[in-house]
């Protein structure tokens, strides 16, 4: 099912020429198109790095990346990579290739704004406090043509959702996650899950996690498994013990900050498709919205195109901040078909009006 | 905790609010209980139509003056609920429709709604979005359509300026009389007062069976469709003959498609699921009336529960045999309807006389009783 890119907003956000972090990664891999230079990186978690390095091998050219994490926080994962000398090294050449180029890198630091007319100019970028919050202390100035920002991974649980099973509030996960067993079963029978859609928890773990999934899956509909399952099976259990405290280490760099989201300013737009922005939020709740479909209801945010994936996580954190509650009780929106807008015409295909089956009349 | 209230009104969609309002308006202490959020079921989910050409021809007269209320809802009500007044057409592509058409406008004619036959030329002026394919339509002066997910908002407001004590996220459980009133059991604690009016959307058979009243209440999942915003494609409120459509595009260019295609849902969890045969059937009579919607794309689809009684008449009066006690539901095509019939009610409740008849259950639970007796 996958993840969604969260990006806490910022002014200027919206700008042409602001695009998403993991976004970029499929620009740069897939598409092989380099964004416009120079290019301005910032968020947090080691995509920052690994994009960074991307575009300056691709030849393009990197401003300064803006890490909301302080050198300290990376400091600290070191013990839970020592056990993934893969990792290690693979951060160590991105950090040896963005010094070479002498990119600037801040660390605990943000972007503030973003600036420009038709489209993106300028990135001010300042340092943070511990918990993400801006130190209206000093701004660095930078003129770009593109931002690259992100901050982390919201899973896509939609399926589960829209399916009622049992789903939680797991920040280190990214987000609301369906309950599952051990081996990857939901609340409903014959619904299973795996990968970043139950939980940010990186490739490998998703790998080792989907193939126990799999083999649970096959057992549970009583079909032939092969000789060694049981040995793949704890293979796959060890596997996803084995790289866990690096996994939850990367994730929790990602992890959405409150204090980051607390900081947001009034005018700024949270929710893009429908233009709601974030004093308009505050008002709602001040109006008595409590829950996370009233809040809805009252401003259309997330009833846009994107029905909300790319702003819910924020929205229901603001509104957990506003009412001191917490995640599970701001609850989240409800999932509704399709999972994906679908245009009327491919619904429709071609058809015949005598054979569209409607019901007998309604009574008079 | 000894305070007794004149008036509680268990379930918060367009009818409780009402009557809680009117009747906090005409002097009572009201408390106004609902499970979850305001206008979140039926009537904060519903399509919003406020169209006389789906209304049962008994409601006619009732829906001619909730019309008007809708109106002019910034008056009465004092907050927007995106009431846009315009023409309303209800299409005709068959011959068996035509006749279909023919028969309902005259006879809600007669009812005082006025709709008139035109040709499908003259319906194109109406409705320069609709197909060339439309033999006859129903045209209708008094149409338009409110933003149902805006009731909510607005009553919220009105409900806190007329002083009523609007408790949300206060599910009742059941309900004790005694000489001196009722006592209403809720998940914090007792609310006592002298009348009570039961107004649960599909939900009134199990609160009438509180009070030991077993009233059938069939559960209508109603199966709705928003598009993405785009540019103009209609003017008007569309609908066909048979009543299986409802159409109109919001100011900010979402086009809702409706009609009553029915879903499947559990009134008990609240759970619905959507067919998607019906979903294609809706879309499909939705662009052969306006073919220009085909380029749009489908953003959402969702069902709510709307209730009907055996003989899909409203179930708006005094509880026979509990004196205090009133039921306010049932009524099709409710959110239409709604706020003058609950009006009506209030004033009953204000010892007023109604300005016309209310509908009492008396009929439907003789019905019931002579079915006992077979
Ligand atoms: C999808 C759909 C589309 C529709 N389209 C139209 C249309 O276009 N035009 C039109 O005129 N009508 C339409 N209708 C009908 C209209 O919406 C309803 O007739 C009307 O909203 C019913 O209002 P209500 O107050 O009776 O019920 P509801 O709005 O359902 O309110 C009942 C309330 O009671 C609460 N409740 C239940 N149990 C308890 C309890 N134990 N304690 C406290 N509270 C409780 C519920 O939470 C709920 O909020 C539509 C209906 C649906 C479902």
């Amino acid at each position: 099912m996958g993840a969604y890119e969260r990006v806490v907003p910022f002014p200027g956000w919206t700008l042409p020429g602001v695009i998403g972090l993991a976004a970029s990664t499929v620009i740069l891999k897939s598409h092989r198109v380099i964004p416009a230079s120079p290019v301005v990186v910032a968020g947090c978690g080691p995509l920052l790095f690994a994009v960074s390095a991307g575009i300056i091998k691709a030849g393009g050219r990197v401003a300064a990346i803006a890490d909301l994490a302080s050198a300290r926080d990376w400091l600290g994962t070191a013990p839970a990579l020592a056990l993934r000398p893969s990792m290690m090294t693979q951060g160590l050449q991105w950090a040896a290739q963005i010094a070479k180029a002498r990119i600037p890198v801040f660390f605990q630091s943000t972007v503030l704004r973003a600036e420009g007319h038709e489209g993106l100019e300028k990135v001010i970028i300042g340092p943070v406090s511990r918990t993400g919050s801006p130190k209206p202390v000093s701004e660095a100035c930078f003129h770009a043509s593109c931002l690259i920002v992100g901050h982390g991974l919201v899973p896509g649980a939609d399926i589960p959702r829209l399916l009622r099973a049992h789903i939680r509030f797991d920040r280190d996960l990214g987000g609301h996650v369906p309950v599952l067993d051990s081996c990857g079963r939901t609340s409903i029978a014959g619904l299973y899950a795996t990968g970043d859609g139950s939980g940010i928890r990186g490739a490998e773990t998703a790998v080792s996690h989907g193939k126990l999934v799999g083999l649970t899956a096959a057992q549970d509909a009583g079909r032939p498994l092969p000789s060694s399952w049981k040995s793949e099976v704890d293979q796959a259990h060890k596997k996803i013990a084995h790289v866990r405290s690096a996994s939850i280490a990367m994730a929790r760099l990602m992890a959405l900050r409150p204090a980051q989201v607390d900081s947001i300013p009034s005018e700024t737009i949270v929710c893009r498709c429908e233009d709601v922005t974030r004093d308009e939020i505050d008002k709602a709740i001040d109006c008595g919205a409590r829950d996370i479909n009233q809040l809805k209801h009252f401003t259309r945010c997330g009833m846009g195109p994107c029905q909300g994936r790319m702003c819910g996580d924020v929205i229901q954190e603001l509104c957990a901040l506003k009412l001191s509650i917490d995640r599970q009780a701001v609850g989240q929106w409800t999932a509704r078909p399709p999972l994906r807008a679908v245009s009327l015409s491919d619904l429709i295909g071609t058809f015949e009006y005598d054979d569209i089956p409607i019901p007998n009349p309604a009574p008079l | 905790m000894s305070h007794v209230f004149d008036l509680a009104v268990v379930g918060g969609g367009i009818l409780g609010a009402t009557t809680a309002l009117f009747c906090a308006r005409g002097g009572m202490t009201v408390v106004l209980l609902e499970r979850g959020a305001l206008c979140r079921e039926a009537s904060g989910v519903n399509a919003g139509t406020l169209t006389m050409q789906m209304t049962r021809v008994a409601l006619i007269p009732y829906a001619l003056k909730a019309h008007g209320m809708w109106s002019t809802a910034s008056q009465w009500l004092g907050h927007d609920v995106g009431v846009r007044i315009c023409d309303g057409l209800s299409l005709a592509f068959t011959k068996d429709e035509a006749e279909i058409l023919s028969f309902r406008a005259e006879r809600r004619r007669e009812a005082g709604a006025p709709i008139s036959i035109i040709s499908g030329k003259a319906a194109k002026e109406v409705e320069p979005g609709i197909s060339d394919g439309v033999l006859l339509a129903g045209h209708c002066k008094v149409d338009g359509f409110a933003n149902a997910y805006l009731t909510g908002l607005a009553y919220q407001r009105a409900l806190h300026e007329a002083d009523v004590s609007l408790l949300e996220n206060r599910a009742v459980s059941g309900i004790e009389v005694s000489d001196l009133g009722f006592s209403l059991a809720t998940s914090t604690g007792t609310v006592r007062t002298r009348r009570i009016v039961l107004a649960g959307g599909v939900w009134i058979e199990p609160m009438l069976a509180w009070l030991g009243i077993h009233l059938p209440i069939k559960t209508l999942v109603n199966q709705l469709a928003v598009t993405e915003r785009v540019s103009p494609v209609m003017r008007t409120v569309v609908g066909i003959a048979s009543g299986l459509l409802s159409l109109k595009q919001y100011p900010h260019g979402t086009v809702v498609i409706g009609g009553g295609w029915q879903a499947l849902g559990d009134r008990d969890d609240g759970g619905t699921e959507l067919l998607p045969d019906r979903v294609i059937g809706n879309v499909r009579l939705a662009c052969h009336a306006i073919p220009d919607l085909a380029n749009a794309r489908l953003a959402r689809g969702w069902a709510g529960f709307e209730a009907e009684t055996r003989d899909a008449l409203p179930a708006v009066g005094p509880i026979p045999g509990v004196p205090g006690a009133f039921v306010c539901g049932s009524i099709h095509s409710g959110y239409t309807s709604g706020p003058y019939l609950a009006r009506l009610l209030a004033q009953r409740i204000l010892d007023d006389e109604p300005e016309m008849p209310l509908f009492p259950i008396d009929r439907l639970l003789e019905l019931e009783t002579s079915r006992g007796a077979n």
